[in-house]
């Protein structure tokens, strides 16, 4: 299940991107859903656990991918208990997301508004309503009450 | 800030060109495009204009 929080947050990870560079575990990049996930946001192919090819950069380094691919690698592997900022991550990191919080509870903080039009269709916690979402529009409806975003 | 500045940063692979109205831009777009990149030209091409020539070209 998806949970959104919007605000300052304990355990929140403000700029996952550097949590991501100093944390991350070399066994989580070669994962399938990793692989996919590069492919999908950075067009990039990985190559292995230190090389991935960018068709922009040409041969690049893991600390190298995209901060957005970085946040989503650590929703998905992270074990910490620590809930990481998605406004770190463009909109079309949203499926992913939403892929994610389908396949396990994920408890994302957001500092903004985030667009979930591309995925007309899903379910959500509103964390700081309570309020339980099953569409963009019902989410941007709820979203819109909160001061905190 | 006044006026308008056409900005133009560039390495052998990459090359960005902006123009920018304000002493504050932001800017924002889907992850993987090129945003933090650019930052880190301009970075480079800071340096490299001061003290170690060779990096990127502003």
């Amino acid at each position: 299940m998806l949970k959104i929080i919007f605000g300052d947050v304990e355990n929140a990870v403000y700029h996952p991107p550097t949590y991501f560079d100093n944390r991350y575990e070399d066994g989580w990049i070669t994962d399938p859903l990793t692989v996919t996930m590069i492919k999908d946001i950075d067009k990039s192919d990985v190559i292995g656990t230190h090389l991935i090819q960018s068709p922009v950069l040409g041969p690049i380094a893991t600390k190298e991918i995209s901060g957005g691919v970085k946040t989503l690698i650590l929703m998905a592997f992270d074990r910490s208990g620590k809930i990481f900022n998605a406004s770190a991550c463009g909109d079309n990191c949203v499926p992913w997301i939403v892929e994610l919080g389908r396949r396990e509870d994920l408890t994302i903080n957001l500092h903004h508004v985030m667009d979930f039009s591309s995925v007309p269709v899903f379910e959500a916690v509103m964390l700081n309503t309570g309020a339980v979402v099953h569409s963009y529009g019902e989410y941007l409806e709820e979203a819109l009450k909160i001061k905190e975003r | 800030m006044k006026g308008r500045y056409h900005i133009v940063v560039q390495n052998n692979k990459l090359r960005y060109e902006l123009d920018i109205r304000r002493n504050i831009t932001i800017i924002r777009g889907d992850s993987a495009t090129g945003k933090t990149k650019l930052i880190q030209l301009l970075e480079d091409g800071k340096h490299s204009m001061i003290d170690k020539p060779g990096g990127p070209v502003l």
